[in-house]
């Protein structure tokens, strides 16, 4: 089998070529720049790169899809709004990136990040299980460098239990992958969707184990534990990045897999599993973050809960489900951005102002501040003036539509237990407290209050004005 | 048919040696065996290239490094033993899991049903190590180049990927220039040196 | 007669061939050096020294075979066997002459280039294995040098070869020396010429390249505590290793059997690659008569920091002449 590889292929994967080269740009401004490159040059450089990918892809997004690359990555809007987000989700955190990585790694921080992206946007688009597994890895990557890049020991700690654990669950997934092409004889996800293969049992093992590596990623219960340690050692911004990066472009490989990848049929009891997962997840993650005194791990059960809703709206398979999914996922995306922008805000040069103790009386030194980090954990919670509510309106109806109305009301539960965590946090913020640890060295940090405040603008907007794309419905062919 | 079931009891036999092993270089030379074997199964299996890449790539750099490492740490003959070795009390469930799992796989190689692979129409089979068949240098080059050409592209951005993660994590931490300037400073000192040492 | 009969037999030749040319190599060596030093060499034993080699072969056995009491004994014994084995098995796809359906080699496989790099990969081994096994200080410094030496400069190596590949359009040694019957490689690929000779040298770990043994410094490096005929292993094994260097610079740089300028047609091919090799062999000795040994931190600078960006702009230089004049 050869195909030709035309330049209709190439312009598929322009954004990400685009990202992949902003990269290899800062090095290079890093190297040839007689005293290493600023902060600010090199954030601004990456962000434009991403920016500049961002519209070319979105460029694409009324076109008609295309297949590129004999099937490996395919250009449709499915694609293209997962790519946005990711892309988002990095000009978010780069723009984040601050003391303690130090001057010298800012360069190289930078071009991970943006190589990071391109794995994210790569499994956005993919087409089959090698490019899957490829961007993933680029993606993992990039992120185990990043995680360790803070000079401290939990940062070290973070990325070498990324990279343990990380590598087990893409074991288990490769295995899958190898047990997948052997059912079909193609790693395309074109050719899994045979419906000869429904009764394959490779089809199932491989299936199953395919679906472990995607919880692993997706941080669902089982597979959770790594999650609130890495994000705990990791810096801001890469915690930031990893929040909703990973969980996008997982996000995406699974919708394509469950929307366009199975032998009809197969889907409701092949994924089963995922949802009961999805279901132990939405009660697991929030009841972990009651618990929690610091703002990333917090972060990370609250994310765990969040892919379980997210997962409610795609059960069912529904187009509107997607829809409503991506919409969350969008959502989701801003209010993490937010917070830990407001996070940033609060560091000094040597510490992170993550941890919860820094909150206290936070609501009286810094009023504005203060509202905002209150704003983002309602919308977390998904209390009514925010997207977070509309959001979860959504999957009720998409997912009581679909015939999963148990995983509704699993949500409500889920929600309904978050709130207290959430409140905890607010509450600490308000509280009149005489002992205030007094926290040092407030660094200005204007491009972080800059991403706070579009934040806050973004899910306003995305409250009154619930635009949910239409064009999503994934394609492998 | 011989060969396969040979190079299977090499495989599986250094492959409980490797894990099984008292000290970590026994646990290298074991792998170095396995990966042999897999080269020469993947001959029989017409895959010359992948063959051939195996052994240089596998052996000749990733497990070398693993040996150099373990040398360097463990410079006497030192065992693994940190701890009272564990393999006997799995031995039973690992057994089960692993009959279990055969089982399985048997099981579903047998149902696997007659999917007819979707596009493996190109080259012939052809013996082993003559141009232009399945598996030979040329088959395997086009088809990185056409079919495969974006994962290709993509390994090789994931390679730079690595090689500047570690970089930067495992760099040189102090500024680069004063580096530099220390060094001329060692240099002249050094030159003083040999200097004093002459005149005297 | 049937195919492995034929194979077997030619093995056999070749095997007696390989190992008598060693003797005489380590002879000519020692002849070679002594001229260049004036000093006449060994000639105590035979005429002008002819049986020195079977008299140092008797020594070897029948010296004592010493295991040190911190050695780990099994790794210790297989790691001779590890490095002869790789230096012998080469020779399996080498061929020697025109090819005629494969009489002057054992097999012709259109990866042989390939092939050669993964059993060159694997000769590490011997040297790793048998240095860390010795248990003593000494062994294993030079087995660790060994190793970061031979991948360092395997890489240069590697990457010399494919400017020869893209030039001649296949992987078989037979087809690339039919590629040189007009041009040898040498002249359109010289820089790639003088980075294989360069990391052949090192490779083989001789002089100027043999921190490996340093014996100033590590007494005999990796093979400090081995004794007897197990030393006569590795002993054989870097001669062989040298005589394979020679004979793929033969193969992919001077034209193989081809003779030059097509001159003299009723000589053999064979004669004419014999010739060749044996140069590269003087050219050996020559360097080990001439040049001292080089400091460990600049041979890894030179190898990482020269020869390598050396030999991937040779590759990129060669890439895009090839896509743009076709070969």
């Amino acid at each position: 089998m050869t195909i030709n590889v035309t330049n209709a292929d190439w312009n598929a994967v322009a954004p990400i070529i685009i990202v992949a080269i902003t990269g290899l740009l800062v090095l290079l401004l890093d190297l040839l720049s007689p005293k290493n490159i600023s902060r600010y040059a090199a954030i601004l450089l990456g962000a434009a790169g991403m920016i500049v990918a961002g519209v070319v892809a979105s460029l694409a997004y009324w076109s008609p899809a295309y297949v590129a690359f004999g099937g490996a990555f395919i250009q449709s809007g499915f694609g293209i709004v997962f790519q946005l987000i990711i892309l988002i989700a990095g000009i978010g955190s780069l723009i984040l990136v601050r003391p303690p990585v130090q001057n010298e790694r800012i360069a190289g921080a930078t071009a991970l990040m943006l190589w990071g992206t391109c794995g994210a946007m790569l499994m956005a688009g993919a087409g089959n299980l090698m490019v899957v597994f490829l961007g993933l890895e680029l993606l993992s990557l990039a992120l185990y460098c990043l995680c360790g890049l803070a000079d401290r020991p939990s940062s070290r700690e973070s990325a070498l239990k990324y990279l343990i654990l990380s590598s087990t669950a893409s074991g288990f997934m490769l295995y899958g992958m190898a047990l997948l092409f052997g059912a079909s004889g193609s790693v395309a996800f074109a050719d899994l969707a045979n419906p000869a293969l429904a009764s394959s049992a490779l089809l199932w093992v491989g299936g199953g184990l395919f679906l472990v590596g995607i919880a692993f990623k997706l941080s669902l219960v089982p597979f959770h534990a790594w999650s609130p340690d890495v994000y705990e050692g990791a810096p801001l911004p890469v915690t930031a990045f990893m929040s909703v990066a990973t969980k996008a472009g997982t996000l995406a490989v699974f919708a394509r897999f469950m929307y366009a990848a199975l032998p009809a049929g197969t889907a409701d009891r092949l994924l089963l599993p995922i949802w009961i997962v999805a279901a132990i997840s939405m009660i697991a993650g929030n009841v972990g973050m009651l618990a929690q005194h610091d703002l990333k791990r917090l972060i990370a059960y609250s994310g765990i809960a969040q892919v379980g809703y997210i997962l409610t709206a795609l059960a069912g398979g529904t187009h509107l489900g997607l829809r409503y999914a991506i919409y969350y996922l969008a959502a989701y995306t801003f209010m993490n951005l937010g917070a830990f922008a407001i996070a940033t805000t609060m560091s000094g040069d040597r510490e992170e102002g993550s941890h919860l103790a820094n909150y206290r009386g936070y609501g009286r030194r810094n009023p504005v501040g203060a509202a905002l980090m209150t704003f983002f954990l309602l919308a977390m919670a998904g209390l009514p003036p925010t997207a977070g509510f509309l959001g979860k309106i959504l999957i009720l109806s998409s997912s009581v539509g679909a015939g999963y109305a148990w995983l509704g009301v699993v949500l409500i539960i889920g929600t309904a237990i978050s709130l207290y965590a959430y409140a905890k946090v607010v509450r600490a913020m308000y509280q009149r407290d005489e002992h205030v640890h007094a926290f040092e060295g407030h660094a200005p940090a204007p491009l972080a209050w800059a991403s706070a405040a579009i934040c806050f603008v973004v899910i306003i907007v995305m409250t009154f004005y619930p635009y949910t794309p239409s064009n999503v419905l994934p394609i492998v062919k | 048919m011989i060969a396969f079931w040979i190079l299977a009891v090499i495989m599986l036999g250094s492959a409980i040696w490797c894990i099984s092993a008292s000290k970590p270089v026994y646990s290298v030379v074991a792998l170095l065996l396995h990966f042999a074997a897999l080269a020469a199964m993947y001959l029989t299996l017409n895959a010359e290239f992948l063959a051939v890449i195996q052994l240089i790539v596998y052996s000749g750099a990733i497990l070398i490094l693993f040996l150099f490492v373990i040398a360097l740490l463990s410079s006497g003959v030192a065992s693994f033993s940190v701890g009272p070795n564990r393999l006997p009390r799995i031995a039973i469930p690992a057994i089960v899991l692993i009959a279990l799992a055969l089982g399985f796989f048997t099981y579903a190689m047998g149902h696997a049903g007659a999917v007819v692979p979707a596009a493996q129409a190109g080259s012939p089979l052809g013996p082993v190590g003559t141009a232009d068949v399945f598996g030979s240098v040329n088959d395997f080059g086009k088809a990185l180049f056409t079919s495969y050409l974006l994962p290709f592209e993509i390994t090789a951005l994931l390679l730079m990927v690595a090689v500047i993660g570690v970089i930067l994590l495992a760099g040189d931490h102090a500024p680069y220039v004063a580096t530099r300037k220390h060094a001329a400073e060692v240099r002249r000192e050094m030159r003083e040196a040999i200097l004093r040492e002459g005149r005297q | 007669m049937p195919d492995w009969l034929i194979i077997l037999i030619k093995s056999a030749i070749l095997l007696l061939v390989v190992v008598t040319t060693f003797a005489y190599a380590m002879l000519a060596e020692r002849k070679v050096l002594g001229w260049m030093q004036l000093r006449p060499g060994p000639n105590r034993v035979g005429p002008w020294g002819l049986m020195q080699p079977a008299a140092d072969a008797a020594k070897l056995i029948l010296k004592e075979d010493l295991t040190p009491r911190t050695a780990d004994p099994l790794i210790y014994r297989l790691a001779p066997f590890i490095s002869l084995l790789t230096a012998f098995s080469v020779y399996a796809v080498i061929p020697f002459g025109a090819s005629n359906a494969g009489v002057w080699a054992i097999g012709t496989p259109n990866a042989g280039i390939l092939f050669l790099l993964a059993i060159t990969s694997i000769g590490v081994y011997g040297i790793t294995l048998g240095g860390w096994a010795s248990g003593s200080k000494y062994p294993l410094l030079g087995s660790v040098r060994a190793t970061a030496q031979m991948i360092s400069y395997e890489l240069g190596m590697s990457l010399s070869f494919i400017g020869v590949l893209l030039l001649a359009g296949t992987t078989s040694l037979d087809g690339i020396v039919s590629a040189q019957e007009k041009w040898w490689f040498i002249i359109p690929q010289f820089v790639g010429f003088i980075v294989y000779i360069i990391t052949a040298v090192a490779e083989t770990n001789r002089v100027p390249f043999d921190l490996v043994e340093a014996e100033t410094e590590l007494v005999a490096g990796f093979h400090t505590e081995y004794s007897g005929l197990r030393f006569g292993l590795f002993f054989i094994a870097e001669y062989v290793n040298m005589l394979t260097v020679s004979c793929i610079a033969s193969l992919l740089f001077l034209g193989g059997w081809n003779a030059p300028f097509g001159i003299l047609p009723m000589v053999p091919g064979v004669v004419w690659f014999i010739l060749k090799v044996a140069f590269f062999m003087f050219f050996y000795m020559w360097l080990r008569a001439t040049l001292p040994r080089f400091r460990y931190d600049r041979l890894m600078a030179f190898g990482w920091k020269v020869l390598l960006p050396l030999a991937t702009l040779n590759l990129v230089v060669t890439a895009i002449i090839v896509a743009f004049l076709g070969h």
